[in-house]
């Protein structure tokens, strides 16, 4: 049985606050000898937020005494919740700190008997939350490569990527120790991208992780990174399924990349079209949104917007406004990675004795026309 | 007239008894009432007066918040509380799968535990243990500051075509001598930035880059993340003492960090493989201090400041042991996931049993 009320109930000010944010709520009978008394689950937006308890199954309920003759706790814990309450001659509502867990059961008391057990109905997935993208998209990967990007369609449950992500070797068997254990996750201010570090101790030489267990993957060998689709979302929702990307592992890349060899095609005037620009190589899919700038013979910057596309091994730069004609430059901050995070200015791994001194340009550029 | 001066001493003193006395009651230097906008917490320490810094990565701020938790507690007693993580779970009303302990501190004044938890739906909660029983820590309708993180002078060109690919997070944060001492990590450089933000906040705020040669060998250098750090006295200087995501254990003199230089460290220790370090603070024994590092995975370890002192190479040579550079004692203790100190020679630590149990414990620093 389920009921659907406008909630009007409180005229204290924060509490008309804390109900503005009401969309409806859910009335569950209570089960025991209350049972014509409503307790109710306050939901705002899709999180169970708050619980309502008639003043008339509280009789002599006053302020002096919440929190400590009224007590919520989820079902078979000792443990009272912690949260606030509210007053108001209708009754009481408590809203914890977080919000409530689908499925859980929580049980509450008024002067140490239980007044009602709740249980907050699971949702049903709407299977939405996906993983729309792995980076890099290449199905060949070079054995030192250090960062997987992972793009999900809803902002995801952080904190627990360990749980949900593993790398397999060709016999499908899961490899240890493969990626670095981060205290803090590294999502973006969305949530939905994900950066991940293969254990660089065991890509720079030196380390004892390398000495020892040697580079995370090895040329020649092929791997699957494998997304649960377990992982569930920040509403709980797990996504719809389970994810992989098989790639090959190929030689070291112990170069940097080199701008001077990149090809750029040029647009014509009065157009948009797009400015291309190819690498010849993957580069790292989230510093290429941050790392080149157009900029125009006077010095200002052309706005646009950059789309990165086979396999990040090119650009396309779509301007705001028309090309004019003239002399353009292609602005590269040396922060530019490829997938082995050597830079343009250093190798991620460098040796002080062979290789040569890193370079100390902040900016590389690139000059050409357009007609 | 000798007696109007004993009045006038007597009130001076009563009023400023009454002062220490209401300190709760004022506001701190710079701090404003209201609710911030806490989108994380990922890091948490005390500065003075009982006040608690919140790293925040996700909103890219650190917040000093007023927990008016001041009232000295010279006599800490030890706690001991089994499966920590269901407690904490069970008074958020929700099960240990669904919650993050992302850090403890412990008051150093009060001796009070804080835990920072970020729950499954993303919101922050900070609690506190008060005689055994969980509180809420307010975040609303509070007395705070707080300070917006620069942008490391890379982030300067800034992408002006959509949205920002770049993460920073905090990995640790700690307060001395009028400064928080905060170390970050980014998504695009796998680097450290390592930041020195007055206290009380002003809008200065001085970053420096660290880079350490690797140990085994001086052949190769290296940018990576500092995990966690501390400041000690070494050799009658302050140091920066930071445990990095690739394992050494490097220190910096705290003298050399000026603003936007970079500088390389002198690595003193490699703890070995697989290392991942949580925590790392000076205990002392006898007089004799000592750093204390726990590890998520492996034993923690103790490190004599007499022996950091007395090593005066960087780890330059090859080396074909296990463990290099200054010797450190292994413990038996494990799978430590939180650690803060109680006093000079006992902290309170988050670990996983054998059994499988989360346990809060107070540990004597000379029996780890």
């Amino acid at each position: 049985m389920e009921r659907i009320y406008k909630l009007e109930l409180f005229t204290k000010t924060r509490f008309r606050i804390l109900c503005n944010l009401v969309f409806f709520v859910i009335i569950i009978p209570a089960c025991n000898t209350q049972s014509k008394q409503e307790k109710i689950i306050i939901t705002d937006g899709k999180i169970s937020s708050a619980i309502f308890i008639p003043s008339d199954s509280i009789p002599g309920m006053n302020k002096t005494m919440l929190g400590q003759e009224i007590v919520v706790k989820l079902m078979g814990s000792q443990e009272s919740m912690l949260g606030e309450y509210f007053i108001d001659t209708k009754g009481v509502l408590f809203k914890p700190l977080i919000g409530l867990t689908p499925g859980n059961i929580y049980q509450v008391s008024y002067k140490d008997r239980i007044l009602v057990n709740l249980t907050v109905p699971l949702k049903k997935s709407d299977k939405t939350s996906g993983l729309t993208a792995i980076y890099p998209s290449a199905d060949t990967l070079p054995e030192n490569l250090l960062k997987v990007y992972l793009n999900f369609s809803q902002r995801m449950r952080r904190g627990v990527s360990e749980n949900y992500l593993t790398m397999l070797d060709e016999k499908g068997d899961t490899l240890k120790n493969i990626f670095l254990n981060l205290n803090t996750e590294l999502w973006d201010e969305n949530g939905r991208l994900l950066t991940i570090w293969l254990d660089p101790g065991r890509i720079k030489r030196g380390l004892q992780p390398n000495e020892k267990d040697g580079n995370p993957l090895q040329t020649g060998n092929a791997y699957t990174l494998a997304v649960s689709s377990e992982w569930p979302d920040l509403r709980g929702n797990k996504l719809n399924k389970q994810y992989s990307k098989r790639f090959v592992a190929t030689v070291k890349d112990i170069q940097s990349p080199d701008p001077s060899t990149w090809r750029i095609i040029a647009p014509e005037s009065k157009s948009r079209q797009a400015l291309l620009i190819s690498f010849y190589e993957s580069l790292d899919y989230s510093l290429l949104y941050n790392t080149i700038s157009i900029i125009h013979r006077s010095g200002q910057t052309v706005k646009g917007k950059i789309i990165v596309n086979k396999q990040e091994s090119s650009l396309s730069f779509l301007p705001e406004s028309n090309w004019s004609a003239g002399t353009y430059s292609l602005k590269i901050d040396s922060r530019l990675e490829d997938l082995a995070g050597n830079n343009l200015n250093r190798l991620f791994d460098r040796d002080l004795l062979k290789d040569k001194p890193a370079g100390k340009e902040r900016f590389y550029t690139r000059q050409f026309t357009i007609k | 007239m000798k007696k109007n001066y004993f009045i006038i001493g007597a009130a001076i003193i009563l009023m400023g008894l009454a002062a220490a006395t209401i300190r709760s009651e004022r506001a701190l230097s710079g701090f404003t009432e209201g609710s911030p906008a806490i989108k994380s917490a990922s890091s948490l320490t005390f500065g003075p007066e009982g006040v608690l810094f919140i790293g925040d990565s996700q909103g890219a701020t650190v917040y000093a918040i007023d927990t008016k938790d001041s009232k000295r507690n010279s006599q800490a007693q030890a706690t001991e509380i089994q499966n920590i993580d269901q407690k904490i779970a069970a008074s958020l009303g929700t099960t240990p799968d669904k919650v993050t302990i992302t850090d403890m501190a412990v008051n150093p004044l009060s001796k009070r535990i804080y835990f920072a938890v970020q729950s499954s739906d993303g919101t922050p909660v900070i609690l506190r243990l008060d005689k055994g029983k969980l509180q809420s820590v307010p975040l609303k309708d509070i007395s705070y500051s707080s300070i917006a993180l620069n942008n490391v002078p890379a982030e300067d060109a800034k992408d002006q075509r959509g949205r920002s690919m770049r993460v920073a997070a905090i990995s640790d944060i700690a307060y001395s001598d009028g400064k928080l001492m905060l170390s970050g990590i980014s998504n695009q450089e796998f680097a450290s930035t390592f930041r020195s933000i007055p206290y009380p906040f002003n809008t200065k705020q001085e970053s420096a880059s660290l880079e350490i040669y690797h140990a085994a060998h001086g052949r190769f250098e290296t940018n990576a993340p500092i995990r966690t750090f501390t400041t000690s006295m070494i050799n009658g200087k302050n140091h920066l003492v930071a445990s990095y995501t690739c394992t050494p254990l490097v220190v910096f003199a705290l003298d050399d960090l000026k603003p936007g230089t970079h500088i390389k460290g002198r690595t003193v220790a490699e703890m070995g493989n697989g290392n991942t370090p949580v925590d790392i603070l000076t205990l002392s024994d006898g007089g004799e201090k000592y750093l204390l590092m726990a590890n998520s995975s492996r034993p923690a370890t103790k490190l004599k400041h007499k022996d950091i002192e007395s090593f005066q190479g960087s780890l330059i040579e090859k080396v074909t042991s296990t463990y290099a550079g200054v010797p450190f004692e292994v413990s038996a203790r494990k799978n430590v996931t939180q650690m803060d100190k109680l006093d000079d020679s006992r902290v309170v630590l988050i670990q996983k049993s054998t059994a499988g149990s989360v346990d809060l414990l107070t540990i004597n620093g000379k029996d780890l």
